[in-house]
């Protein structure tokens, strides 16, 4: 398929770009509206405690404050309502039960109460004023301990404990598997806690009415998401609250679920006044989802010829606080780059007292990725197999069965492999002693969702789009350029905004790699009816039946008009063009990724330099390259800081002792050298220019890629990430 | 609540003056009292650099220094980069590269990267990396802002000789 | 008739049956006439959770989803992403 666009795969510069480089783009901490008030918010210091009395006399007394709200204040939650902000569904007690703890604290950073006042200042001050009795309670923190007999219990109304939940996949025999096998190898990995460590602290700003309209201004990956969440929080109906979504500083998947918005807007309803609430760093570490810890077992068999015979996984996923670890997808991505016939993988959600996780970067996918590929190193060490050619013999193609039923369609597992073994990389020496080599692929699903876009015609030949997808990374000229391939125009030509959920059709969340492709999906249907529309305009004026339109120029019999010149006759022709779509949906793409590593490690002192990376990854067709390889880039060194440093270090208490950036040590500019990328595309069937989305698979090799390139460079195979000095040498 | 504090002070080449408290940081003046929202706040423990802003010939993170503390000094934030409606080099380079996905680190590295390119007008990688490590961004692994470095760097000085 | 993976953790409703073949149009007809064979199992199928995937791809329109009479309908863990 050769198929020639003039704006997609084209590098303009972002439509945003000038108000981010300038400081004039307004992000959810830079509102400042009249009669604005500052909240706080008071915090558990316990991992397990019962909460026997809370007194904020002494806070509501100081002078400055204008309210104080506990989870007294909200609506009770009925015990086993369910709410789906098409995210998944989840409790809405769990929901309110993270946003202000009722009955017990369940981690050290559970948000007990919250205050409002003249200033942040004396809102801090206030909250340290107000008065909470714990009866402190035993603490579990990792999936292990919690699922043994005898763990302090979270829950009281989980079935099985502190295991929420049981996965289950199973596919063709698998002793039978392994009796074929000639090889076997068995490893069992642990993973820490860590945080997506967006730059921008949550942030929310609300205002409720003397009318019972709410407005919320926040950051956040989905306005609606976080106006249905708010709703069902606050038990009033959806249409009683509009978000406003400001710009995003970071996301990750972490700025999907809902903190801050209704504890602001509950403070709002009793001051009568703005309320801005702004996370400190440690409040977004102790107070907000990380991405689950985990323990994984994985087997896997292989016969002479390096093909799998059987492959078993056993997944415990830390869920954090309440019920949600993602070892679903965990489950469901651990052996999904390939074709294996005999298969068994169980996976258990685990309650913990640890802040409750949400999603981080193809959730759960690298925890389990860790272990399958640094199992397959070692059978390919054992087999003497080049460890890519180990994954092309196995490797999972259209027609494929995953183990949790569906039959891949298209996917580029091979093309991604192939480049990898073509790539410059691959085929450099390594440079010296201690230095080590580390290959590793993984798989994302990424998502549909509805997604809703408006394009309305200029007179001057351009075209604004409305559209509701929050920009974290590029997305308003992503959808732009699909807007103006369709329309023969350039990047330029659209005008994107993004605006609140009074304005726009229902869209979904900026997650799950979805903007580019089902945004995109909504951006495209809406130009291919300006077209039409502009085609009945243009056959009108020449009194013709027929008109084509290609490249920017609608003709008929002859006659021809550039889109910009039609645009200037729609006055005339029947008015304005105006067009909308909504789409929800199939045809998801799901994406590979590969990542190639060389590190050197200090024999002394176990620290690992990044000496080279290569990211590949199946984009389906790229529609901003420059955006894709940043996505790229971005998701390895997030897998990278993963797989070297990052962790949540708690204390025996359940307490992180490592809440800031200095403590939790994210790669800086530094730690990291360039970060080559090659884009494979393979196109997805699904979607009009062949897109899959980008933003997720390429955080899922590294953590393998990593451990295996340690392999090599020490000869230790290494069972717990983050590998860092203490892990390498053993300490 | 203190008796606030007058300040004077210049901003961006124009005499500025504002009331504080003393225990406010010169993060919270910009932002909240003069209304220079572009310097951002991401950790307020000097970590994360995304509030780094010029204070007389050095930069700082304006989180850990107090307002007051900026009387009598000149301060340059990112909205004084520009000259008038035309881009800085580096604001341009950053644009062309495709150096920010969310933004929210940019205006901290711009300012941390003009003061790079004044010290060391044709930095290396390494120079650069190192310059740059105290400014965390989360989004882009950092190869694109330091090519834009770079190229901002050949821009506004030339090739290195 | 549609073919039906049943969840490995479902198959005690099923009595180990890892897969049926049910008449039907609609997902949701095929699930009445595996109700009709394994009553009480609909609540496990259809819970929080669970999406419906009709030849191989996730479906919005879950139980309303058409169904050939060569359709293989799964019902997996549910998933958005980061």
């Amino acid at each position: 398929m050769s198929t020639t666009y003039n704006v997609i795969g084209t590098r303009p510069i972002r439509h945003d770009g000038a108000d981010k480089v300038t400081g004039r783009a307004l992000y959810g901490a830079d509102l400042q509206l009249a009669r604005m008030i500052h909240g706080a918010v008071l915090r558990s210091p316990h991992a397990h405690a019962r909460i026997l009395r809370i007194d904020t006399s002494k806070a509501e007394a100081l002078p400055g404050v204008f309210a104080v709200v506990t989870a007294a204040d909200f609506p009770p939650a009925p015990a086993d309502k369910i709410v789906d902000f098409g995210e998944g569904d989840t409790l809405l007690s769990s929901l309110r039960g993270n946003i202000l703890a009722s009955g017990k604290v369940l981690y050290s950073g559970h948000a007990v109460a919250a205050v409002a006042a003249v200033n942040a200042h004396v809102a801090a001050e206030a909250a340290a004023l107000i008065e909470v009795d714990y009866e402190p309670l035993p603490c579990v923190l990792t999936a292990p301990e919690a699922m043994a007999p005898g763990a302090p219990i979270l829950h009281e109304n989980l079935p099985n404990g502190n295991v929420a939940e049981l996965i289950r996949y199973e596919m063709g025999d698998l002793a039978a598997g392994f009796a074929e096998a000639t090889v076997i190898v068995e490893r069992e990995l642990d993973t820490a806690t860590v945080h997506q460590g967006y730059i921008e602290p949550q942030n929310a700003t609300a205002f409720w009415s003397s009318d019972g309209r709410i407005h919320i201004w926040c950051s956040t990956q989905g306005s609606f998401v976080a106006r249905d969440a708010s709703a069902a929080v606050l038990d009033v109906p959806v249409s009683q609250v509009k978000v406003t979504p400001m710009e995003i500083g970071g996301g990750f998947g972490g700025k999907i679920n809902v903190y801050l918005e209704p504890v602001a807007a509950m403070l709002s309803k009793k001051a009568g006044r703005p309320v801005k609430l702004v996370m400190s760093r440690r409040d977004v570490f102790t107070g907000t989802g990380p991405t689950p810890g985990s323990r994984v077992r994985v087997k896997i068999g292989v016969n002479d010829a390096g093909k799998i015979t059987a492959a078993q996984a056993w997944l415990a996923y830390e869920a954090g606080a309440y019920p949600g670890a993602m070892v679903g997808p965990g489950a469901m991505t651990v052996f999904a780059c390939y074709d294996i016939e005999n298969v068994l993988i169980e996976g258990f959600d685990v309650v913990v007292n640890k802040p409750s996780t949400s999603a981080y970067r193809a959730p759960g996918a690298p925890n389990s990725a860790l272990a399958t590929e640094t199992v397959l190193d070692e059978i390919a060490e054992k087999l003497g197999i080049d460890p890519l050619e180990l994954r092309l013999r196995n490797a999972a193609k259209e027609g494929t069965r995953r183990a949790d039923g569906p039959r891949y369609k298209r996917i580029g597992c091979i093309e991604v492999l192939e480049a990898m073994k073509a790539s410059p990389q691959y085929n450099a020496p390594l440079p010296g002693p201690n230095c080590g080599r580390g290959v590793a692929i993984g798989f994302w699903f990424n998502a549909g969702l509805p997604s809703s876009a408006t394009l309305s015609v200029n007179a001057d030949g351009t075209v604004n789009l409305i559209e509701g997808s929050t920009d974290i990374g590029g997305s308003r000229t992503s959808l732009s350029m699909q807007a103006a391939e369709v329309l023969g125009l350039r990047a330029e030509d659209i005008h994107p905004t993004i605006v609140d959920t009074d304005s726009v059709g229902y869209t979904g969340v900026t997650g799950g790699s979805r903007t580019t492709f089902a945004t995109g999906l909504a951006v495209h249907d809406a130009a291919q009816m300006v077209v039409e529309q502009m085609k009945a305009r243009a056959a009108r004026l020449w009194a013709v039946d027929e008109v084509s339109f290609s490249n920017g120029t609608f003709s008929a019999n002859g006659q021809s008009l550039t889109f910009a010149q039609l645009a200037a006759q729609l006055g005339a022709t029947g008015g304005p063009v105006s067009c909308s779509a909504t789409v929800n949906p199939k045809g998801v793409g799901g994406s590979i990724a590969g990542l190639i590593i060389d590190v050197k490690v200090d024999p002394e002192t176990g620290k690992t330099d990044v000496l080279r990376v290569t990211s590949v990854q199946d984009a389906g067709k790229a529609i901003h390259p420059a955006y894709v390889e940043g996505q790229m880039q971005g998701g390895t060194a997030q897998g990278i800081g993963w797989a070297l440093n990052e962790e949540y270090f708690m204390d025996a208490d359940g307490d992180m002792r490592n809440g800031s950036y200095l403590d939790y040590r994210m790669p800086t500019a530094l730690d990291l050298p360039m970060i080559e990328t090659i884009i494979v595309e393979v196109p997805n069937p699904g979607h009009p220019f062949g897109v899959r989305g980008v933003g997720e698979a390429n955080i899922v090799p590294p953590l393998a890629a990593v451990a295996n390139a340690l392999y090599r460079a020490t000869g230790k195979r290494l069972n717990r990430v983050p590998m860092n000095p203490a892990t390498i040498l053993g300490l | 609540m203190s008796a606030k504090v007058q300040v004077q002070t210049t901003i961006n080449n124009e005499p500025v003056e504002f009331l504080c408290e003393p225990r406010q940081s010169l993060l919270e003046c910009l932002r909240d009292i003069v209304g220079l929202t572009g310097t951002k706040e991401g950790c307020g423990d000097g970590n994360c650099g995304s509030c780094t802003v010029k204070l007389g010939d050095r930069i700082v993170t304006s989180c850990l220094v107090l307002g007051v503390e900026a009387a009598g000094e000149s301060i340059t934030t990112v909205e004084g980069l520009a000259h008038g409606s035309t881009l800085h080099p580096l604001q341009k380079a950053f644009l062309d590269h495709a150096a920010l996905q969310c933004g929210i680190c940019t205006p901290g590295f711009l300012i941390a990267a003009d003061a790079l390119l004044q010290k060391h007008p044709h930095p290396t990688e390494e120079q650069t990396r190192f310059w740059l490590s105290n400014n965390l961004c989360r989004c882009t692994g950092y190869d694109k802002i330091i090519r834009a470095v770079q190229a901002a760097a050949i821009e506004i000085n030339g090739a290195a000789q | 008739m549609a073919t039906v993976f049943f969840p490995t953790l479902v198959r005690q409703q099923t009595g180990g049956l890892a897969q049926i073949e049910v008449a039907g149009a609609t997902v949701g007809e095929l699930i009445i006439g595996i109700e009709a064979r394994f009553p009480g199992i609909s609540k496990h199928l259809l819970r929080p959770n669970l999406a419906i995937s009709v030849d191989d791809e996730v479906t919005p329109l879950g139980v309303l989803e058409p169904v050939r009479p060569d359709s293989e309908v799964h019902f997996i863990a549910a998933i958005s992403g980061g």
